[in-house]
């Protein structure tokens, strides 16, 4: 696609491909976005927030429905209000469903892809291997109207990467789904994150769906940036920090806990019989089993510490949202109204 | 396989409107029936001119020497269908376009594509023009060639103002009732609903436009005004050759049928423009 070849920037490892830069935008008078200012690296970006954070209105910005107010964003390098050189780059799923009554599945895959700028053949062509990418089959001749959700969801899917955007946009892809239906779609946008070359920005306010496939996480709150992470970087500090559950007298686990200070550990709290402990990365767990056996310890239970991002999440929406000095405070909302 | 290029996407959404208006067998037939009265005056003239050496056909040339002035009658045969035959393919296929992308919320997926809302609302007005030029105009241009053919190169030069008077009425009254019937179409975003409240749009301001000359007094064509039929009819009649300033029998002046015609699609292209978007209104 001619789009597709031209020069554009960012979206290579550790240079954003996406930027936005004191980003603001205002719906019916109210500011709903505020100074948003953030680099995206990650291959897939998982965009966080409660109900009314901002989360649709930030890719419906991106994508050029609404104005910018403030401060400027870019994707790959074109601005975002340029959405004739920004919309060739970006395949977009939305969150409510999407599709023209009447069609086929395939052809109304093969629409989208013309209208993106692929020729006809080349749209059918792709149309074809898109919907039996999403794992469609022959439901592709069946009109989309008689879908099931979560046919409906697919082909929202396929139609958002027929023309092989280099930026994918998905507004809570599992909306709907029953659980088979969800690890389905997770299983394809981590297909798709794999493939390597696309960067996609993952809307969910599911914390458990953004930890399966995304690998850095914007959370919005209120319409700002509440906290921005490299969910990789999180999980790798975590990945010492250990909850024990031991079986010993008293003077066994003084020996034990004094053995993990021997061996460099940093004892976090100790409660009774549980004790938490971060290991030095040079220690691994087979160490704490000699360490066992020789205090005569018994571990009954040895966890690593998980949801880390749920701990982000608490952390940031804990975290109160200080409006800017010549803002009013955001209005309550009872849900992404937009 | 014979590879097409890729087309703009104002052609995209048009070739799309089309297939979609082309997959009913009614609608085909529709478009047929549209087309009879040009084939009757195309059979006519040819009857008209080749009568000799057969006696029914110079019995039936008698009588319509006698019915029919050919020549005057003949263009006016020819005009009179072409608004009405626009104005259907209007009802017809007008409300088809817009709403089966409204009601399913297809508009965020049109419009994150390298495309605009001139582009989609012109791409599905389109169709209604090509079709309304194919069945409404294109007929009583073959029965202007016919006949040209018949009488000859003079007769052609002196009547060459139809063929575009034809063309550009119909083009005028496609755009004002397209634009009205895809607005209706957003606007309520259910095809059969889509298509009486076209006809409601039409002839309820029709009614009021009467009701509006009957009350206001002064100049006789107030009333007109609401009326878009007494406005394409002015303007058709001043194409075609007739007064600017209005007769006794279309009194309304022809800048004011201008000025009705060009206001209801814009009107009509406002809604449009506020229905045809990519989110939903915030609350």
């Amino acid at each position: 696609m001619k789009a597709h070849s031209r020069a554009v920037s960012g979206g290579a490892d550790g240079e954003p491909w996406a930027e936005l830069d004191g980003l603001s935008v205002r719906l019916g008078g109210q500011p709903v976005l505020r100074d948003l200012s953030v680099g995206l690296r990650g291959r897939c970006v998982g965009l966080l927030g409660p109900n009314g954070a901002g989360k649709t209105t930030l890719l419906n910005t991106l994508l050029g429905f609404h104005r910018v107010r403030g401060g400027a964003g870019r994707i790959l390098g074109e601005e975002v209000g340029n959405t004739r050189a920004v919309r060739p780059l970006v395949g977009y799923m939305p969150e409510r469903e999407s599709f023209v009554a009447g069609m086929s599945g395939v052809r109304f895959v093969r629409l989208m892809g013309e209208l993106s700028g692929l020729g006809r053949d080349n749209a059918l062509e792709r149309a074809h291997a898109a919907c039996y990418q999403v794992g469609l089959g022959e439901a592709r001749y069946r009109p989309v109207d008689s879908y099931s959700a979560g046919m409906k969801q697919l082909v929202k899917l396929a139609q958002a990467v027929v023309h092989r955007p280099r930026v994918l946009f998905l507004d809570e892809p599992t909306n709907g789904l029953d659980p088979p239906g969800r690890d389905r779609m997770l299983h394809l946008v981590r297909e798709i994150r794999d493939a390597g070359d696309v960067r996609i920005l993952f809307s969910s306010h599911l914390l458990r769906d953004v930890e399966e496939c995304c690998d850095e996480a914007l959370v919005l709150k209120e319409g700002r940036v509440a906290t921005h992470c490299d969910i990789e970087r999180e999980r790798r500090s975590n990945r010492k920090f250990l909850r024990l559950e031991l079986q010993a007298n008293e003077e066994a686990q003084g020996s034990f806990v004094r053995g993990l200070e021997g061996l460099g550990c940093e004892i976090g709290k100790a409660d009774g019989r549980r004790l938490s402990a971060v290991l030095p990365d040079a220690v691994g767990t087979t160490a704490l089993y000699e360490l066992a056996l020789a205090t005569n310890v018994r571990i009954r239970r040895l966890d690593y510490k998980r949801d880390s991002l749920e701990d982000i999440f608490q952390r940031a929406m804990q975290t109160p949202a200080a409006p800017a000095p010549d803002e009013e405070p955001a209005p309550q909302r009872a849900g992404d109204a937009w | 396989m014979v590879t097409f290029g890729r087309l703009p996407p104002l052609l995209v959404i048009a070739r799309y409107a089309l297939a979609g208006l082309f997959a009913s067998r009614l609608f085909i037939a529709f478009l047929v029936a549209c087309c009879v009265p040009g084939l009757a005056l195309l059979v006519l003239v040819f009857v008209r001119h080749n009568t000799a050496g057969t006696k029914t056909l110079e019995f039936v040339e008698a009588t319509l020497s006698q019915l029919l002035p050919l020549n005057t009658w003949l263009i006016e045969a020819a005009r009179a269908p072409s608004l009405v035959v626009s104005f259907l393919v209007v009802l017809v296929a007008g409300p088809a376009l817009v709403a089966p992308d409204v009601h399913r919320n297809a508009m965020p997926l049109y419009l994150s594509r390298p495309l605009g809302k001139a582009d989609y609302v012109f791409g599905k007005l389109l169709p209604l023009l090509m079709l309304s030029m194919a069945v409404a105009w294109l007929p009583g241009v073959l029965v202007f060639a016919a006949q040209s053919a018949f009488l000859g190169f003079d007769w052609m030069l002196a009547h060459m103002r139809f063929p575009f008077a034809l063309g550009a009425a119909c083009l005028v009254w496609t755009v004002c009732l397209g634009t009205i019937a895809l607005a209706v179409s957003a606007w309520v975003k259910w095809r059969p609903a889509a298509t009486l409240g076209f006809l409601g749009v039409y002839y309820v301001t029709a009614v009021a436009g009467n009701v509006l000359g009957r009350v206001v007094d002064g100049a006789d064509w107030v009333g007109s005004l609401l009326n878009l039929s007494d406005a394409i009819d002015t303007v058709d009649y001043w194409l075609h050759g007739g007064s600017t300033l209005g007769d006794a029998e279309r009194p309304m002046p022809v800048p004011a049928a201008w000025g009705v015609l060009a206001a209801s699609a814009a009107l009509a292209v406002l809604v449009l423009l506020r229905r045809v978007r990519a989110t939903e209104a915030a609350s």
